[in-house]
């Protein structure tokens, strides 16, 4: 749908299928789709579409941190010893004691942690019980030991620290082989008979094309964050004959290279805002005020597509946002102050403004990231890492707590594959499959969206309830 | 003109190749960037460069990146795949330091393979991108695109000749499009009865329309009603469009707009939003140096206080090592980089240079900078007090600024070319050896024809072009270098310009920008409103630019710019593109449909056409497509365009007034490619 793009690129590596029909291709069968409609019965959280009850909507809102975030800085040991260990190992990273936010999860491991000072409102949020932290989480092919990533002898993702790569394999979470589909895409063709319409697709990208969304028969569309300009349109038979002379005259072939650029922009502009209209049409404004700035943008205009939702007929949307700037290989600490302050206020005033529109438990806004970074400074930032601390923010979150597990934060030690590249102790699949469960896939159906997770412990981590 | 290296040489540790031993193998491919500011980065007045030697096999590259003054400590610096203001995605990170140079081998990367990468190379989406401290998103970055260059200069073959004798009524229409704000019916008629060569002549007899004076009328004759009323920059634009709309000095004040895009000043900036009367005079300058010698226009830029408060010249004091300060260097970056020189070193046509190791020759490094900031101390506001005060004094953004000696480094320098200024000439002098030196480097004639031409006739002029207009620069045929009435002259009667053929070439012209689309409507159809006013004070909303106003020095848009896709993968660039986003291609044909479709008594200040020419012809379709086609498109608008058209007009009710009739045909013509593309 980015006009900006040379079309053949983007259709061929960006673009799922087209058509509309179900079950046709690929992965998902018409049976599939059955047993999935069949077995969200069971788990009791509504039955499929025709019986839907009016209640049963649920959204989920992939917030990609692109980069990789240094979360060793987000969640910071807070225990005396904790935080002298941590001190010493990051040197020149580490923030100072007296300027953390305390945390207090309702069950502890022994240890007490911290939020990063800039991220007040997520603190905020966290007592309030709407926000969950995950710990140490990251792609793993199979569980993975030190001594098994050390011999090679469990399969390991391919390309680890390489940022295209890892964002990729985030996004797929296929780490042990060739990009065919998103997680997201996944599981957008399998919810997708939960939505009675499917003129304005359940999967909504406000940062381009993404692999995320990329599955075999919803195609994702990119939105643009900002608001709709609309061509002037007289309306009536006259308006009408003028409004289709001006798209042919935009449709003509134009050898000049020039004047061919200028009617494929004009006509995808045309074509992405008339989409944009359709979509809002029913809209009442948002009284919610977001940062100004990209990520505030692109909320806020999810909040906008959440409260059209039913009369999109949708009772299931995915959307995916980013925001870029992580790579902090210098110049770390007050960056990254600056990134986590505008991240904090950003998913604060996104969760006030679903519980405007009423449906603060039926969104779930989680991050992700390329990977996490290395614990030891290079200097002036840091470089890249591994498992990765992740935040999940919603009304359905069981929140106050921090799930998984923490590393020992022992540099060289048996978590450790040097510097600190934490070896995950969760695996994205798992954290993805949580995500997954609460949408209304079945545990049964789960490996249709997550091809791997049998090779994991977990289906379902808890923070979502 | 290709690049020929003995392969392994080349991309061998560090190793270069002496020119005189260059083996003829197959040729590698030169990739340049352009690195700018991005659009969240516009306090940034970071500048760099990145090069791309791509070996003949496509699966090794040779990457270099220099940039300079970021705002803030660097953070990461990246190759990126992704189209302009698009968060691309990570290819790889470079690593710190600079100038950085290291090897790509365009690897496999996430669902990437070679092939695609070479692709996106090609096609102008692999970008550089710099992050620092303060733009964690982004400060600089800049699209790769392919780039001629040699080592040794060829001079390009002369064009055929043209066949003489008056210009058809399209022909004079399209001179009109490149050299006014707009045809009407009444000068194509005039200027087919006078030819192109008279016509240039007498637009160059006459003087400058004052903008200044124009602004300062608006101003007492229609007062703003709040209880301390001065001028403001409303008025300014008033007299901007009056003048582009109604003046006689078409040719001069097209090329005074041209010259600004070039020498930016933007009421952006505070001090030159404080001062409405200093921005139109500044335009005045301009408008009055159009056809002088450039470096007057050059040194009358300089001293100007609006350039002054904009680049800060105004009030730069020498530095002071005991306080640990220097010159500010804004100025002197800019005035090379941007205003005569640019970055690389050119071939006399415009083209690349390159040095032994095939790639781009920097004309200058931060030492040359450092420099020239010097020469530019101790120029404060002019007074004509007893003892004026270097860092007070009244106000004055109209006369140029005065040298405060005290307060200027008189010190020796080595500014750029080799020039050595030595101590104690005084400002004055220190200043005129300075843009003396800028005006006779061989790249400023290259550099400000091909912009010029940019602006007026295509945005990829051939070499061949840009070397026969430079020439005109440094020889105007009587010994004068820099004669910019003879470089216009050349620009507009040259064969690229003229010359039929060329317009069925696939790379040829350019989109024109909105401001120029909306004078072209205005001043075919005669618009007027029935106070008397030209009121337009803020353009900027529905088309993305207005008179002064870019949002940085930049002007609104680069002549480097690339636009990924089709146009990337010929080489070639499209500054206005840079403008065109998912809301201009939507607002623009809207405003200009909102003079076309009006109220029946609209408001005193609206601006109305004036039809009645068009009205006769309501039942002629062909006749109306004639007269749209030749005022708006310049009589290029293909058949297929004017059948669909007609078609639409055919469609239209029995009952529909002549008036419908005409607009709706105005409407589909001014809207449509043809009006918007110029060729």
């Amino acid at each position: 749908m980015n006009p900006s793009i040379a079309p053949e690129f983007s259709r061929r590596k960006f673009i799922g299928a087209c058509c509309a029909a179900v079950g046709t291709t690929g992965m998902l069968s018409a049976l599939a789709q059955l047993r999935m409609i069949g077995a969200v019965a069971d788990t009791g959280t509504g039955a499929g579409p025709a019986g839907a009850p009016a209640g049963d909507y649920k959204a989920l809102v992939c917030l990609f941190l692109a980069g990789g975030n240094d979360s060793n800085n987000l969640l910071i040991p807070n225990d005396p010893a904790g935080y002298a260990a941590y001190a010493a190992a990051r040197s020149v990273l580490a923030i100072p004691q007296g300027e953390l936010l305390a945390l207090a999860p309702h069950t502890t491991d022994g240890r007490s942690f911290a939020l990063h000072p800039a991220l007040g409102d997520v603190r905020g949020l966290f007592a309030d019980g709407h926000a969950a932290l995950l710990a140490n989480v990251g792609t793993l092919a199979a569980p993975t030991s030190k001594a098994q990533y050390l011999a090679r002898s469990v399969p390991l993702p391919r390309q680890l620290f390489s940022h295209n790569d890892q964002q990729v394999q985030w996004q797929s979470s296929l780490p042990d082989r060739m990009f065919a589909s998103g997680w997201g895409g996944r599981l957008a063709d399998l919810t997708n008979a939960f939505n009675e319409r499917s003129d304005i697709s359940m999967s909504i990208s406000l940062a381009g094309q993404n692999a995320f969304q990329v599955g075999q028969t919803v195609t994702q569309y990119a939105v643009s964050p900002n608001g709709v300009v609309q061509p002037a349109y007289a309306g009536g038979a006259i308006g009408a004959i003028r409004f289709h002379a001006q798209t042919d005259l935009l449709k003509d072939d134009d050898d000049n290279l020039l004047g061919a650029a200028f009617s494929g922009l004009t006509t995808g502009a045309i074509a992405d805002s008339a989409l944009l209209a359709s979509i809002l049409q029913k809209e009442t404004p948002l009284q919610t005020e977001f940062p100004k700035g990209g990520l505030g943008g692109q909320l806020r205009m999810i909040a906008r597509l959440i409260a059209v939702a039913p009369s999109l007929g949708l009772r299931r949307q995915i959307f995916f946002a980013r925001v870029g700037g992580w790579d902090l290989h210098d110049g770390q600490l007050p960056a990254h102050a600056k990134l986590f302050a505008d991240l904090g206020q950003c998913v604060a005033a996104f969760h006030r403004a679903t519980a405007e529109i009423g449906v603060a438990e039926k969104v779930t806004t989680f991050t992700a990231s390329d990977f996490g970074r290395t614990f030891t400074s290079n200097g002036g930032g840091s470089d890249h890492g591994w498992g990765s601390h992740h935040l999940i923010v919603g009304g359905a979150v069981r929140g106050g707590e921090i799930y998984g597990r923490v590393p020992d934060l022992v540099v060289n030690g048996p978590e450790d594959t040097g510097r600190g590249r934490w070896i995950p102790t969760t695996s994205v699949d798992e954290y993805s499959a949580t995500l997954a469960r609460w949408f209304g896939v079945s545990a049964t159906d789960l490996p249709v969206v997550l091809p791997n997770i049998g090779r994991f412990e977990k289906r379902d981590l808890g923070f979502l309830g | 003109m290709l690049l020929c290296f003995g392969l392994p040489e080349i991309f061998a540790q560090g190793a270069l190749v002496p020119a005189a031993r260059a083996q003829p193998a197959s040729p590698a491919a030169l990739f340049v960037a352009t690195l700018r500011p991005t659009a969240d980065a516009p306090d940034s007045t970071a500048y760099g460069s990145a090069t791309l030697l791509l070996a003949p096999d496509g699966r090794h590259a040779r990457v270099s990146v220099t940039y300079s003054n970021l705002t803030s400590i660097r953070v990461s610096s990246y190759l990126k795949l992704g189209a302009p203001r698009q968060d691309g995605v990570y290819l790889m990170n470079i690593a710190g330091g600079q100038p950085v140079a290291f090897a790509w081998a365009l690897p496999a990367t996430g669902n990437l393979t070679t092939e695609d990468l070479q692709k996106a190379l090609n096609d102008g989406l692999i970008y550089v991108a710099i992050d620092t401290k303060n733009h964690p998103a982004g400060e600089l970055r800049g699209q790769f695109i392919r780039a001629t260059g040699s080592a040794i200069f060829i001079p390009p073959a002369p064009p055929p000749k043209m066949p003489g004798g008056p210009p058809t009524p399209a022909e004079a229409a399209r001179f009109l499009i490149q050299a006014t704000f707009g045809p009407t019916r009444g000068q194509i008629d005039d200027l087919v009865a006078a030819g192109l060569g008279p016509w240039i002549d007498e637009q160059l007899a006459i003087g400058a329309s004052s903008q200044l004076e124009a602004a300062r009328a608006d101003y007492r004759e229609f007062p703003p009603g709040t209880p301390k009323p001065k001028i403001g920059q409303n008025n300014r634009q008033e007299a901007w469009w009056r003048t582009a709309l109604t003046a006689p000095d078409q040719l001069r004040q097209r090329v005074a707009f041209a010259l600004s895009e070039i020498l930016v000043i933007s009421d952006v900036n505070d001090a030159v939003a404080n001062s409405p009367e200093g921005a139109a005079n500044y335009y005045d300058l301009l408008a009055r140096d159009a056809f002088g010698n450039f470096r007057r226009l050059l040194e009358d830029v300089t001293l100007s206080p609006m350039m002054g408060a904009y680049l800060n010249v105004f009030r730069n004091a020498k530095g002071n090592p005991a306080k640990q300060t220097s010159a500010d260097e804004n100025y002197a970056r800019e005035v090379m980089q941007l205003f005569t020189i640019g970055l690389n070193e050119l071939q006399p046509d415009g083209t690349l240079k390159l040095g032994g190791d095939g790639l781009p020759i920097p004309t200058y490094d931060q030492t040359t900078i450092t420099e020239m900031a010097r020469v530019f101390t101790g120029w404060a506001v002019y007074a004509s007090a007893a003892h004026p005060n270097f860092f007070g004094g009244r106000a004055n953004y109209i006369e140029p600024m005065m040298l405060y000696p005290g307060f200027h480094d008189d010190g020796p320098k080595a500014i750029v070319g080799g020039v050595r200024i030595p101590a104690h000439l005084g400002g004055t002098r220190d200043l005129q050896l300075a843009l003396d030196a800028l005006f006779r480097h061989p790249n400023t004639g290259p550099f400000i024809c091909r912009q010029l031409i940019q602006r007026l006739v295509t945005s990829n002029p051939s070499p061949g072009y840009v070397y026969r207009v430079s020439r005109v620069f440094a020889d105007n045929g009587q010994g004068e270098r820099g004669d910019l009435g003879a470089v216009v002259r050349a620009i507009l009667l040259d064969y690229e310009a003229r010359s039929p053929s060329v317009t069925h070439d696939m790379g040829y012209g350019k989109m024109k920008e909105p401001l120029l689309r909306v004078t072209a409507l205005l001043r075919a159809f005669e618009a007027s409103a029935r106070n008397g006013r030209y009121y337009i004070p803020n353009p900027e909303y529905q088309l993305g630019q207005a008179a002064l106003r870019s949002p940085t020095v930049f002007n609104f848009f680069e002549p480097d710019y690339v636009l990924p896709g089709p146009l990337a993968a010929a080489g070639l660039h499209a500054p206005e593109y840079q403008i065109f986003n998912a809301s201009t291609a939507i607002t623009v044909p809207n405003y200009l449909q909102s003079f076309i479709f009006t109220a029946a008594q609209p408001p005193e200040a609206a601006l109305v056409l004036k039809l009645d020419p068009l009205l006769p012809l309501a039942d002629q379709p062909g006749q109306l497509l004639d007269y749209l086609d030749l005022v708006l498109c310049g009589g290029a608008m293909e058949p297929d365009a004017r059948r669909r058209i007609e078609q639409a007009l055919a469609e239209l009710p029995p009952r529909d007034s002549d008036l419908d009739r005409v607009r709706c045909a105005l409407q589909l013509t001014v809207t449509s490619p043809a009006a918007a593309i110029q060729r």
